[in-house]
């Protein structure tokens, strides 16, 4: 019994000297004969695995020393298995850019500054490339001196106005409605204000949705704060602005399109079905759409669509159409050997800026091309014919969301707020306490909703700036 | 010698049943215990899951889910929404056992095909009947809704979402309740009902003197694995409720902070005192049981 006590106590031990063996850049284990295998872990829907797969396996074919095995689960459980193997991460995988922070602050993606060049990095949108930048010495976020690069862009995606062209030519005839008038008022390149946009919505659906065919499907909260030269809290996240005037002006934007105008389906109505389902089903003429959505759009949607700049205050001197610009970086895991770290670079920087790949991403509606001259020419102008009647006709609307980050830029885009945070608790509290005092339905107004909020909101911001020590 | 050899075998046979039921207990211990005991040992600590070091918080967790300005106030609320969807065990025990009372009692043609109809929830995919249910009580376009001819906002009203909750978990439990009452009901020996014939009583006499106290055992099963199930209920939040506010349970509590946003000391401080309530609400259930459970 003794020599069994022992003996499983040097077992015990042995595993735990083995265990405590850290990786260096120097392990060179997953390496054989020169090759050398590594995971790569993203998401999507099925056609959008297949997509990926199908780019993976042309860069096995012209890196023949390197596997890849791509792995991808739903969007909805991805960073929940993420999370979970967080102690042994694949090698390259995504890192949506609002959950940057959390994972670089505590050291788990690797520095790749000396794996790319400035050359490299030029070809690309400049605001995509800062946003992986990270200061690990005084956490903060973005390219300044002392910041490392942490990841590269996967895309840019602006969530931009999509309307339903069909269901807008079916709503002219059969409220008699001057079709020009109407079309003139759609333009990619001049936005709308809120109020030509709230008088439009009325025109086009002046039934209030009786026919179960209502104006826009639901409005995105930070199209309206961004388009209302507001946010949620100044540059380092750490003062609420949600009691700033400009803030619950825009809130109260959104809910008078149900309240007041009748041409947006209740806070009830939008539980029920949301506004992806509402735009596919054509229950509404207006919505919000991404680039990415372009592949599950041109699969099943049975009408024709185009995109329109998000409409702006024209009652603020300061406001202009902004929508927010969402990203996701490949990411390489802090624990990667070099071997591996190289391979995964390689196979990232492929994904990242190889034309032939971005080329194959734009063609599947996958995303607007990572490469600038890419997107600014070929892609708005389908030179290579490969977006020939496609819809949105007005690709450029995406392109100049992107582009417009100066002031004087009349369409423009910023990063979602929850990138510059710990976590998104705070957001989610917020918009949840929204819903409970009934904002939404008119019970409270935005400024009294906002206002009575703002401490705990405040409380939020300081709690997840503790996190960052 | 001979009896040296019985107990040779004896021990025999009894190794090669503990190998048996070996597997199970490994399970238990690694997947239930240990997961206790983690549990109980992160609800005292802020635990980093990226990088897998801790804090000793001691207590603070459990104060937080009480009286921290972002957590209290949606901790007590699935509290409370959590005990409300209780009302769904007794509504399923009453419809089950009306159910069973009549498919036993009156001579129904086609009682089987009622049974298995009625039984059909139990044997499908939570996930799918939550999905189905979700349709039925669309605010828009739901089938409830079109019939009564308004537009009720079953899921996103945080009162109508409990009652909508509540109705669903009735008609999808009475089955299983009818079945076990209806087992239960075959079980009676026909000589008390035939000795209460002479005596002069009636059909339902016979029911609430009769059959009532002596299925009161099926009543008790009901009871604990319903109130258990109950407390730890959490597809109707998530499916059904798609995470509104007046749908959110304990569990849903627990999930939303511990996995959607890595508090997993705060999520375990709610899971242990969880397991706590519902170790004391069964031992009650266990003691009360022997004034009204029937015992042979």
């Amino acid at each position: 019994m003794k020599r069994l006590a022992v003996l499983l106590l040097a077992g015990a031990m042995m595993f735990g000297i083995s265990s405590c063996g850290g990786k260096s850049d120097n392990d060179e284990s997953g390496t054989e004969g020169g090759n050398v295998t590594i995971e790569f872990f993203g998401w999507g829907d099925p056609a959008e695995q297949e997509n990926y797969q199908t780019l993976v396996n042309l860069f096995m074919e012209e890196n023949s020393d390197i596997t890849v095995v791509y792995r991808a689960e739903s969007a909805s459980t991805y960073m929940t298995t993420l999370t979970n193997r967080a102690n042994k991460l694949p090698e390259l995988f995504y890192m949506p850019d609002y959950d940057f922070l959390q994972w670089v602050a505590n050291g788990k993606l690797k520095d790749i500054s000396s794996y790319v060049t400035e050359e490299e990095l030029s070809q690309l949108w400049p605001q995509a490339v800062d946003e992986y930048y990270f200061n690990p010495d005084t956490m903060t976020l973005g390219k300044s001196e002392g910041a490392a690069l942490y990841g590269l862009p996967k895309d840019l995606g602006p969530f931009t106005l999509v309307y339903n062209k069909t269901l807008l030519d079916q709503q002219i005839q059969k409220y008699n409605l001057n079709s020009e008038e109407i079309y003139a008022k759609l333009s990619p390149t001049d936005p709308m204000t809120w109020s030509e946009f709230r008088a439009l919505l009325k025109q086009i659906d002046p039934d209030g949705g009786a026919d179960n065919i209502y104006g826009i499907s639901h409005y995105e909260i930070e199209a309206a704060v961004y388009s209302n030269n507001a946010s949620f809290f100044n540059e380092d996240a750490s003062e609420e602005r949600i009691s700033d005037p400009r803030f619950y002006e825009a809130l109260q934007f959104i809910a008078d399109l149900t309240l007041v105008d009748n041409v947006m389906p209740t806070a009830a109505d939008q539980v029920s079905t949301n506004g992806y389902q509402r735009f596919k089903g054509q229950g509404c003429i207006f919505s919000f759409m991404g680039p990415w959505d372009c592949a599950e759009f041109w699969k099943t949607a049975n009408f024709e669509y185009d995109i329109l700049p998000v409409p702006y205050n024209g009652d603020n001197p300061d406001a202009q159409s902004t929508a927010w610009v969402g990203s996701m970086a490949y990411c390489v895991s802090a624990d990667a050997n070099n071997a591996k770290t190289q391979a995964a670079l390689k196979l990232a920087k492929y994904l990242c800026y190889n034309e032939q790949a971005q080329r194959k991403f734009y063609e599947l509606g996958q995303q607007v091309p990572n490469l600038t001259e890419m997107a600014n020419d070929e892609y708005i102008n389908d030179t290579q014919g490969l977006l020939e009647n496609k819809n949105p006709p007005s690709r450029s609307v995406w392109v100049d969301t992107i582009n417009g980050t100066s002031d004087t830029d009349k369409i423009g885009g910023k990063v979602r707020s929850r990138y510059y945070t710990y976590s998104s608790d705070w957001f989610d509290s917020f918009t949840e306490y929204l819903t409970s005092v009934k904002m939404w339905d008119g019970n409270v107004t935005a400024e009294k909703a906002c206002k009575d909020y703002a401490s705990t909101f405040q409380a939020a911001l300081d709690e997840m700036r503790a996190n960052l020590g | 010698m001979i009896r040296q050899k019985v107990n040779k075998l004896t021990r025999r046979e009894n190794i090669i049943a503990f190998l048996f039921i070996l597997p199970p207990i490994i399970g238990f211990c690694i997947f239930t215990i240990g997961a206790m005991a983690f549990s109980f040992i992160y609800s005292f600590q802020k635990y980093n899951i990226l990088t897998g070091e801790s804090t000793w918080l001691g207590w603070q967790n459990y104060k937080d889910l009480f009286t921290h300005i972002l957590y209290s106030k949606s901790f007590y609320t699935s509290i409370v929404n959590t005990l409300v969807l209780l009302l769904s065990i007794p509504l399923s025990m009453i419809l089950g056992l009306s159910l069973a009372g009549l498919l036993r009692m009156g001579n129904i043609k086609g009682a089987k095909v009622f049974q298995v109809l009625y039984y059909l929830p139990a044997v499908s995919s939570a996930v799918a009947m939550n999905i189905v249910w979700r349709y039925i009580f669309n605010n828009e376009f739901g089938i409830i809704n079109l019939i009564i001819g308004k537009k009720i906002p079953w899921l996103s009203d945080d009162t109508l979402i409990k009652v909508a909750i509540i109705i669903k978990n009735s008609l999808n439990g009475m089955g299983t309740a009818m079945i076990l009452y209806l087992a239960g009901m075959l079980s009676v020996p026909k000589d008390y009902y035939e000795a209460s014939e002479l005596d002069g009583a009636g059909k339902v006499k016979q029911f609430f003197s009769i059959t009532l106290p002596l299925i009161t055992p099926i009543t008790f099963y009901l009871l604990i694995t319903g109130l258990i199930g109950g407390l730890q209920s959490y597809a109707d939040s998530q499916i059904f409720g798609a995470g509104v506010q007046g749908s959110q349970t304990i569990v849903y509590f627990i999930w939303a902070r511990g996995i959607n946003q890595s508090r997993y000391g705060l999520a375990s401080a709610a899971s242990v005192l969880l397991a706590v309530v519902i170790m004391i609400v069964t031992l009650i259930q266990f003691k009360l049981s022997d004034k009204w459970v029937y015992e042979e």
